[in-house]
């Protein structure tokens, strides 16, 4: 396989006799351990009690085996004699002496937490000068710190950013961001000593982000004419003579308790942490660990960010829908005024923001008023777009048009606009002062008449519902009103209200309702429905738009004799 | 998904029994799916058995009304059976019922589609 450097390699954490901790990557296999180097060891220890052939670490496929090759004293892995052993990330090795060298066999180290980096860093800069250790430490410091700040995304990322450049001494440092379909885009562009650089000038190597996508890890490389072939050839990298190149994938950490010891699972693709040189740039252990710390950091802030962002959009969606529904709602008759003839009471519950169902009065002329319920087939937005647009096309009836040909040129509309999938059921009237009732039903449940206590379901003329079938024709029917005639006008939501047991309301409950009632006030009707339907359903979920509107026949006043 | 479609052929006819509901969202859009891909396949004449449907609301009454429509322009012919009460009602009050052929057993639909 590839033989790049890998953060999440296999490491030695290695504990001298009092000294201080250091960190040996196992590249080789066998891995020879023991005294001094005269017999190949690849970790040298200085103990004189630990035989030069002393032990090996042999990788079997995945996994990693650990031999005694003949230390006098046994090796023992947690406090166990073996032979040989497969290890275990966190595994101890000792040398069976006292006082003298111990090893922890660590997997994977990539998704270490600053608070642990933080320890070890600790321990580690006290020798380790000579490397800038200390420095380091404080720019990691800096970094953690600027990133739980409240300053504004994008100047934590570029500090971040900065962070890491002056950390592995890059030439140039890249914040990649993944779309959706994981595309990377770039975020913000970075040169060392906080240049601000455009994003456009930028060419990543594509070959280092590709490898670091598919494995799924870092990729490191500190040297590249010592890298494998495939990024050696890569186009940027031979155009740009770039040395050095890192890239870092930033994943979302699977929410879950951090307490808990939960086996590492990546999470969405947040984006890239890149950095490239055109010298080689001599990575150290410790920076690959303070990278691979900040690309946590910096994961964890655009995951989070992303959050307060989708947050923002639902928030202002829920805005916008907010709105339409003031706007449905203020299109509905406000406050009815009291017709010289007929006095009215009504209510819209969508069950939604907004909804399918509308009703309107309005006057003709000074001798008839318009009454109108209107179902449009479906719920919310859709519906609630259509409603407005049949308003809107009804209302032109106030200026003379007859109605029959309102509906008519409405359904050829919406038949000729088939894609819109939607249709309405309707029905409209028109009161004049002496009880003469002209209506329209178009496909929608029969108004109930209430008249001296008794109520039926006459408007049994009609047509079909607007919009459903091309060609449709829409005649007026006629009735006579007697004074103190009540009409209940209703949408299936009323009569199709469901309760737990999603048995419906039907119209005999509404009617049942109903029944009796000879001198109740509109509102009292109303709310006698509505609190039938609601002890009916019993707190069930409401599956469709609620309204109601009560439409009753004063008295023939006419206005020139009053 | 709440309803489900079986298809068969009886006598020559394509059958479709459909069980659930016909409602907002996938279920019309199954259904329109699966009559238009049927009449695309050289059918002429389709059953709807709506024996085993609990549940019919507006917009499944549209997608009803679409598959009569796309059937009727890609001249086959659509029947409804076995309609229930509520459906029937929903028909009444909608006028629908003299859009849709209708027969009151799968038998006679058949039947009738023979001739």
């Amino acid at each position: 396989m590839s033989d790049l450097p890998r953060v999440d390699g296999i490491t030695l954490e290695v504990a001298p006799p009092g000294g201080s901790r250091f960190f040996v990557r196992v590249t080789e296999s066998p891995f020879l351990i023991g005294r001094g180097g005269e017999t190949g060891n690849h970790l040298q220890l200085a103990d004189r009690r630990i035989s030069r052939r002393c032990a090996a670490i042999v990788s079997e496929g995945d996994r990693y085996t650990l031999e005694d090759r003949g230390h006098r004293q046994g090796i023992f892995v947690n406090g166990k004699k073996i032979d040989h052993c497969v290890l275990q990330d966190g595994d101890s090795i000792a040398f069976g002496l006292d006082d003298s060298y111990q090893i922890t066999f660590r997997t994977s180290d990539g998704d270490m937490s600053v608070r642990d980096m933080l320890t070890r860093v600790e321990s580690i800069s006290s020798t380790d000068t000579a490397h800038g250790g200390l420095h380091k430490l404080n720019l990691l410091l800096e970094a953690t710190s600027l990133l739980h700040s409240q300053l504004p995304l994008d100047s934590v990322l570029g500090t971040m950013l900065d962070h890491a450049i002056a950390i592995t001494d890059a030439d140039r440092g890249l914040l990649l961001e993944a779309d959706s379909a994981e595309q990377l885009h770039v975020r913000l562009a970075r040169g060392s000593g906080g240049a601000r650089l455009s994003p456009e000038s930028l060419a990543p190597s594509q070959t280092a982000l590709r490898q670091a996508l598919e494995q799924r890890s870092s990729i490191i490389t500190k040297d590249l004419n010592l890298a494998d072939l495939e990024l050696q050839a890569a186009q940027s990298i031979v155009a740009q003579h770039l040395r050095a190149v890192v890239a870092i994938p930033l994943y979302a950490m699977p929410r879950a308790s951090s307490m808990e010891s939960v086996v590492l699972r990546r999470g969405n693709l947040l984006g890239v942490l890149y950095l490239d040189s055109r010298r080689p740039a001599a990575f150290t252990k410790l920076d690959h660990q303070i990278l691979a710390a900040l690309a946590v950091e910096a994961a964890s802030i655009l995951d989070n960010a992303r959050l307060v962002e989708r947050e923002r959009q639902r928030q202002r969606l829920e805005q916008e829908l907010s709105i339409a529904r003031d706007i449905q709602q203020a299109l509905l008759p406000g406050g009815f005024r009291d017709f010289p003839h007929l006095a009215v009471a009504g209510s819209n519950t969508p069950c939604l923001a907004v909804g399918g169902d509308y009703y309107d009065v309005f006057p003709m002329d000074d001798n008839r008023t318009a009454f109108l319920i209107a179902d449009v087939s479906g719920k919310g937005l859709g519906a609630a777009l259509l409603t407005t647009m049949l308003q809107g096309a009804l209302s032109g009836m106030t200026i003379g048009a007859d109605p029959a040909r309102v509906f008519n040129l409405i359904n050829r509309f919406l038949c000729e606009h088939a894609e819109v999938g939607r249709y309405a059921t309707m029905f409209f009237g028109v009161l004049d002062l002496d009880g003469h009732l002209n209506y329209i039903n178009a496909g929608h449940p029969s108004p109930l008449l209430l008249r001296h206590g008794v109520v039926t379901e006459p408007f049994i003329e009609g047509s079909y519902p607007v919009g459903l079938i091309p060609g449709a024709d829409y005649v007026t029917a006629r009735m006579e009103l007697q004074q103190d005639d009540t009409l209940i006008l209703f949408s299936d939501g009323v009569t199709e209200a469901m309760d737990p047991d999603e048995q419906m309301f039907g119209v005999p409950r509404l009617r049942g309702v109903l029944d009796g009632w000879q001198d109740a006030s509109l509102d009292h009707l109303q709310k006698a429905v509505f609190e039938s339907v609601k002890n009916f359903t019993r707190g069930a979920n409401q599956g469709d738009d609620i309204t109601l509107l009560l439409v009753r026949y004063r008295a023939a006043v006419r206005t020139a004799t009053s | 998904m709440a309803l489900h479609i079986t298809t068969g052929e009886v006598d020559g006819i394509a059958v479709l029994w459909l069980e659930g509901r016909i409602v907002l969202g996938e279920e019309t859009i199954l259904l329109r799916e699966k009559v238009k891909s049927l009449i695309a396949a050289g059918n002429k004449k389709l059953v709807l058995n709506m024996y085993n449907i609990t549940l019919i609301d507006s917009s499944g009454l549209g997608a009803l009304v679409a598959v009569h429509t796309t059937a009727k322009l890609g001249g086959a012919s659509v029947r409804l059976c076995d309609l229930g009460a509520k459906f029937n009602e929903l028909l009444h009050i909608t006028r629908l019922l003299t859009i849709f052929e209708v027969s009151s057993t799968e038998a006679e639909a058949i039947r009738s589609l023979s001739k």
